[in-house]
């Protein structure tokens, strides 16, 4: 995998919840708006108003760690629309902060090491999540809580240049 | 400014959005059980049968759970999930019409009741 460089930075603030998501140098859109531009016009596009809905109730309501399964030593997730094959990884990272990265369509009951671009974009954001909470336990990023008019809300501060 | 995700929001049709709501109220009330209950996923899984990965998918929120399954739900967990009960006055009169059987050679027939 080619490294990516670029930063996390914050796609949205809404009530219940701070949106970042990653954005690669040189390119046009962030991860997540990527996801929307690929599926926005496609076969899937009522499985992204699914997604997309998903979204729409953390905003209002926050993110709930019981949503999202562990697996492994992280906790980046699939976002699936039902019983859709489309998929939107992300991680959770406190009850109002979410990174989203980017999604594919899992074909079949194949795994996730089966197919390629689905693996390239998981592995990406493990790979990210990883350095990110490497860098939040020694300090060169940080939380501080900030107020704005929804109130009081987490936000993002320190070194968000990653290369992974 | 307004940004991708807020311009897609506003073009969700309204039932998916409400599908959506109904599915995250439906999942929290079982994670608010399994809670009380110190009942992980995985063994709520094992008690219907299904796989940990599964259940773990009906509590993202987007999951259309069936009558059938809420119904399982409900029984592995003892407890209502789902709660449909209303008061049959006000609401009801509204709503429902009274309807009188008849009954004759050609069967039986139904008509709203005139007052």
């Amino acid at each position: 995998m080619n490294s990516r460089k670029g930063f996390v930075s914050l796609y949205g603030r809404y009530r219940g919840v701070s949106i970042y998501s990653f954005h690669e140098e040189g390119k046009e859109r962030c991860d997540l708006d990527e996801f929307f531009a690929t599926f926005e016009r496609s076969e899937y596009s009522a499985d992204l108003d699914v997604i997309i809905s998903l979204i729409d109730e953390m905003t209002r309501r926050g993110v709930d760690r019981r949503r999202f399964r562990r697996k492994g030593e992280g906790s980046v997730d699939a976002l699936p629309a039902g019983l859709s094959e489309l998929r939107l990884y992300c991680f959770p990272c406190c009850r109002d902060v979410i990174i989203f990265g980017n999604g594919c369509v899992k074909k079949g009951v194949r795994t996730l090491q089966e197919v390629a671009e689905c693996k390239q974009h998981w592995s990406f954001l493990v790979a990210l999540e990883k350095e990110f909470t490497n860098r939040v336990m020694e300090g060169s990023l940080y939380w501080r809580n900030e107020r704005d008019g929804f109130g009081i809300y987490t936000a993002l501060h320190g070194d968000t240049y990653f290369e992974i | 400014m307004r940004n991708k995700l807020d311009q897609l929001i506003e073009k969700v049709p309204e039932h998916t959005r409400l599908m959506v709501a109904k599915s995250f109220d439906i999942s929290e009330r079982i994670l608010d059980i399994l809670d009380s209950k110190d009942m992980s996923q995985k063994e709520f899984a094992l008690l219907l049968g299904k796989k940990e990965s599964e259940v773990s998918r009906w509590m993202k929120g987007s999951h259309n759970f069936t009558l059938e399954t809420i119904a399982k739900i409900e029984i592995a967990l003892g407890e209502t999930i789902l709660d449909t009960s209303y008061k049959r006055t006000g609401a009801s009169k509204k709503i429902l019409k009274p309807v009188v059987m008849q009954v004759s050679d050609e069967g039986a027939k139904y008509r709203t009741k005139n007052k």
